[in-house]
């Protein structure tokens, strides 16, 4: 009871794709509202891809707390099977929603106020040439940290980057999806136009 | 039968509020419930479990209320067409309540959770941290709003533990408390800026800026 398992421990690999699956999940639901407030069919196909590689990701976490873990401890392998549930669902949810866009159907503008409204919204910059973002890492200038906005996808030019690694570099006229409280979106606009030279 | 009580099928009362209204409802609930039910199994925590299931009720007599309203509202084909998709959107928020409800089952069960917490706690992109907030801070009294808590730090406050009593649905006119617990959610350094504030190693001054 208790121990924190060793690197090797087939425990541990199990939960690194549990995380794994955790974090894209929460990023599907992410890209999944910004599909909706943009109508963008970009961002929805985006989302269908990473729910396949929940599906490959969840077709491994089971086998792999079955055949290991089962031995070990019946309760954490119910547990873990549990938590699978749960994030799929979250993922199912996410390419739910990105299934209004990929319809071909404008979505109902009430749908797009909801998100501008909500709690956390979704907004997106273009980093301008004189912004001090340029040429920097999502870890140098600490997005996150300084702003309270978490980037989530980066358009350059005709491709995407989906949910930035924090060494990711931004480049100039980068458009970057983001989320997060609106009360510290203007301070980012700012960032990205280069009019707040530092954080 | 523990806390999780069977869910009445008493009728639901039937709100007028307007759909966009719900629909942020909706989405605002979706995604603080699953950091909430996150936190519950972290913590071991039945209080919030509880919370849990307030919130997936709340999910779907919210879900009902849409229903009804888009039901009236269609006239044509069209109509139907636009309206299905707010249908869509809204139940996606809500099996993300029962998919909640349903992993938070999970504490009514008698299982070792403890080695899952150090990995959640270390290696989720975003990660799930308790805060006490101690004598001699200066965040004490001041509300959330004035201190701008999450454009701050980045760090996102789910929920408030004072004394007995849990927060949940933290306003920006909440004020914090000395020997409050803050559950947060964020990227580790938010947290530890955050964590030294709460402690009173660090202080955030009048303007932080």
């Amino acid at each position: 009871m208790g121990r924190v398992p060793e690197v090797g421990d087939p425990m541990t690999e199990v939960m690194r794709l549990f995380l794994e699956m955790k974090d894209t999940s929460e990023l599907m639901v992410d890209l999944a509202y910004s599909s909706l407030l943009y109508n963008n069919k970009d961002i929805a196909a985006e989302v269908e891809h990473l729910g396949d590689q929940v599906d490959e990701m969840s077709g491994r976490l089971k086998a792999l707390s079955v055949e290991t873990m089962s031995a070990k401890s019946i309760d954490a392998t119910l547990m873990l099977l549990r938590m699978d549930s749960f994030v799929n669902a979250i993922a199912d949810s996410a390419m739910s929603i990105c299934d209004v866009v990929l319809r071909d159907i404008e979505p109902h503008p009430v749908l797009k106020e909801s998100i501008v409204e909500s709690d956390v919204g979704i907004f997106k910059v273009e980093v301008g040439p004189r912004s001090i973002l340029v040429c920097k890492a999502l870890k140098d200038v600490r997005l996150a940290t300084e702003t309270g906005m978490w980037a989530i996808a980066i358009k350059r030019g005709a491709t995407w980057i989906y949910g930035p690694e924090s060494d990711q570099e931004i480049k100039e006229g980068d458009v970057i999806f983001m989320k997060g409280p609106p009360d510290s979106m203007k301070k980012m606009r700012k960032l990205a136009n280069g009019k707040l030279r530092k954080l | 039968m523990g806390f999780f009580t069977r869910r009445s099928h008493a009728k639901v009362e039937f709100e007028p509020a307007g759909v966009k209204e719900s629909l942020i409802e909706m989405k605002d609930l979706s995604e603080q419930i699953i950091d909430l039910s996150y936190a519950a199994i972290i913590f071991d925590s039945k209080d919030i479990a509880e919370e849990v299931n307030g919130l997936e009720e709340r999910l779907d007599e919210l879900l009902y209320s849409i229903r009804i309203n888009l039901m009236m509202a269609a006239r044509n084909r069209d109509d139907a067409e636009k309206l299905s998709g707010i249908l869509q959107v809204a139940s996606a928020a809500e099996q993300i309540g029962d998919a909640s409800r349903d992993m938070i089952r999970l504490l009514d069960e008698d299982v070792e959770f403890r080695p899952f917490a150090p990995f959640f706690l270390k290696e989720a992109d975003e990660k799930i941290w308790a805060l006490k907030v101690m004598e001699g801070s200066d965040i004490v009294n001041r509300s959330i709003g004035t201190l701008s808590i999450e454009s701050e730090t980045g760090a996102r406050i789910i929920a408030i533990r004072r004394g007995t009593r849990w927060l949940y649905d933290i306003e920006s006119d909440n004020r914090i408390k000395e020997g409050d617990t803050l559950i947060v959610r964020g990227v580790e350094d938010g947290l530890n800026e955050l964590s030294a504030y709460a402690k009173g190693v660090a202080s955030w001054g009048e303007y932080r800026r």
